[in-house]
């Protein structure tokens, strides 16, 4: 596939079968969810809500592979990655997902550029491969101006975007966004959805977005809900 | 952009702390450069000629003396090439701080065991050898008094008085001598022991040592043995060494100089380890988070705990370079003061591949736990997302 190039929401690209996870806090097991099944195709902008406790991040955490279920089948894009190594996980990260955090999380000491760059520096391209990538990957989210910008010279808004920008740099296939809106006002909120809207229609990548805005899920193909680590209903964007 | 723009960017992130852990490293290196170069100036095993000529002293030490017959016995042994009576003259020029290193000698036989430590032109050497008051002076030391062939110089003994129970000998300039290694001494004399010892009112026909070029160096030992031997029931017995043992043994008088310097270097090097050690592990903690992303990204554990190391290195290198830089300085300054004192006060290369092996470990000792550390680091709870 050619980079951002579209591709077309005809089969699943996540496979989730009787999924289960718990946690061990202390002498106590604390279920999270148990045989939890859901499919999401190709190209779809999912949202993800549900109360505290009810999962989401747990779910996010497992579909991201940086932790592990006690059972189940969790495929993404056909491949099994439930009984990955640690290294293979690392390299399938590497390869097929593309990360948002509620906070950002760049790193300081980079400017906006080197920060969109940092996931390609695990992939073997030349330097010129490099720069039009982050070159295109800043345009997309209409940053390409703030490129020297260190993140402290940019508002909450311009952050995430760039943000967006190295979760979309190296094309992974899955983009995972917790809640990405979480820290933003309305106007900046509003952006980054436009740009997660314009990565599942115009790119086709399949997105996964835990919120508790409900604004924010309006902007997603399907909303689904989890309580107590259950899915109880799914609203579809109209 | 590069791996190692991320590991430069993040260790100068907090350029105060980066800037105190460099400090640190430095101070400990300059300590390390600068005793290492005074224990290797006190090292006469690495001078020139020291491990082929053998020096007879007094078992008491060179301080004490020994009757002149010694040096002519000495001179009959089998292996004995060339030998020589010395003589200290503890003397000064005009006021007793101008102190002057001299030496009364046997001219010919002296410069011929002296040539890889004095230079002397044929002309100088001929006249030194052929004037009985005559005076062969270091180049550095006629510089500084402003000493000329052919002038009369009076000097005045602090231990020696003459026949006339004067202090002041007078002797000619007969010849100027220049170092034959850079860095030696030219601030030292030697005058004729004959035209020395024929004043003196007391000490009469009493040297320090001899000195001795053998003809195989590998009988060495056993004529050492065999002098030492001929000496050993007698009022004045003696140890016979090579000069860079003898100079060994001086030094054990004021303790051993090498373990004062390892004791000083191993003290500040334990204290920069547990600082900077201490400052790293801190410093990994603090960027758990960080840590978290980048795993997340998908940087794997071993490149998470190369940047981590590559960070250490960089700060550990350049407190190592700027440790050393001043220490090559003030080694430098030293070495020009103390020409006298300590000629051959120089870093060497075996100071400088020392220093790098310290770098080294000193990068795995303070590295190893937060280069782990890092390495180790939980995603789910790095991200506080559980």
């Amino acid at each position: 596939m050619n980079f951002m190039q579209r591709v077309p929401a005809v089969d699943n690209l996540i496979d989730i079968v009787d999924l289960s996870k718990s946690y061990r806090r202390g002498s106590t097991e604390v279920p999270i969810f148990d045989k939890l099944s859901l499919s999401i195709e190709r190209g779809r902008f999912v949202a993800l809500m549900g109360p505290s406790g009810s999962g989401k991040t747990t779910l996010l955490n497992l579909l991201a592979g940086i932790d592990r279920p006690n059972s189940g089948m969790l495929a993404v894009d056909g491949e099994r990655i439930d009984g990955y190594s640690e290294s293979g996980l690392t390299q399938w990260r590497a390869n097929t997902l593309g990360f948002i955090f509620q906070f950002y999380n760049l790193m300081p000491m980079l400017t906006a550029a080197q920060n969109v760059e940092l996931p390609l520096l695990l992939h073997r391209m030349s330097a010129k491969e490099r720069r039009r990538r982050v070159d295109t990957a800043l345009d997309v989210v209409g940053l390409a101006d703030r490129a020297r910008h260190r993140p402290r010279e940019l508002s909450g808004g311009q952050q995430q975007r760039v943000a967006i920008a190295r979760a979309l740099v190296a094309d992974p296939k899955l983009i995972l966004a917790d809640e990405p809106t979480g820290d933003l006002d309305r106007p900046s909120a509003n952006a980054v959805l436009e740009i997660l809207r314009l990565l599942a229609d115009e790119l086709g990548k399949t997105i996964v977005m835990v919120t508790h805005d409900p604004v924010a899920a309006r902007a997603a193909d399907l909303t689904l809900h989890l309580e107590k680590g259950r899915f109880v209903n799914e609203a579809v964007a109209a | 952009m590069r791996e190692t723009t991320l590991v430069r960017r993040n260790a100068l992130r907090n350029p105060v702390r980066m800037l105190l852990m460099v400090g640190c490293i430095a101070v400990a290196f300059l300590i390390f450069g600068v005793l290492s170069a005074v224990a290797t100036a006190f090292r006469l095993e690495d001078q020139p000629g020291g491990h082929e000529r053998m020096m007879v002293v007094n078992r008491n030490g060179f301080q004490q003396t020994l009757p002149i017959a010694y040096a002519r016995d000495v001179a009959r042994q089998p292996n004995v090439a060339v030998s020589s009576p010395v003589r200290m003259a503890l003397v000064y020029w005009r006021q007793p701080k101008d102190i002057v290193s001299a030496v009364m000698v046997e001219p010919e036989t002296y410069l011929d065991l002296s040539k890889d430590v004095v230079k002397v032109a044929d002309e100088d050497r001929a006249r030194f050898v052929a004037t009985r008051d005559g005076l062969l002076v270091g180049r550095a030391l006629a510089e500084r008094y402003g000493w000329k062939r052919g002038d009369q110089v009076t000097l005045q003994s602090f231990t020696d008085l003459r026949e006339d129970g004067s202090r002041a000998w007078r002797f000619t300039v007969a010849g100027i001598y220049t170092a034959a290694q850079p860095g030696g001494s030219e601030l030292a004399m030697a005058g004729h022991f004959a035209y020395y010892n024929e004043a003196l009112l007391t000490g009469r026909d009493r040297i320090n040592w001899v000195l001795v070029q053998g003809r195989d160096l590998a009988a060495n030992d056993a004529m050492a043995r065999t002098i030492d031997a001929g000496y050993a029931n007698s009022a004045a017995a003696t140890r016979t060494q090579s000069e860079a043992a003898l100079g060994r043994a001086f030094l054990s008088q004021i303790g051993d100089l090498m373990l004062i310097v390892r004791l000083i270097v191993g003290a500040a090097f334990v204290v920069i380890l547990c600082v900077v050690g201490n400052t790293l592990i801190f410093m990994v903690g603090e960027r758990t988070g960080e840590i978290g992303v980048l795993k997340t990204l998908g940087f794997s554990r071993l490149r998470v705990a190369r940047i981590f190391a590559g960070e250490v290195a960089l700060i550990a290198v350049a407190g190592a370079v700027a440790g050393m830089s001043v220490a090559a300085l003030i080694v430098s300054a030293l070495g020009t003061a103390l020409k006298d004192v300590l000629p051959g006060m120089t870093m060497g290369a075996s100071t400088l591949a020392m220093a790098a092996g310290l770098v080294a470990l000193l990068i795995l000792l303070t590295g190893i736990l937060p280069v782990l550390q890092a390495g180790r680091v939980n995603i789910v709870e790095a991200l506080g997302r559980k």
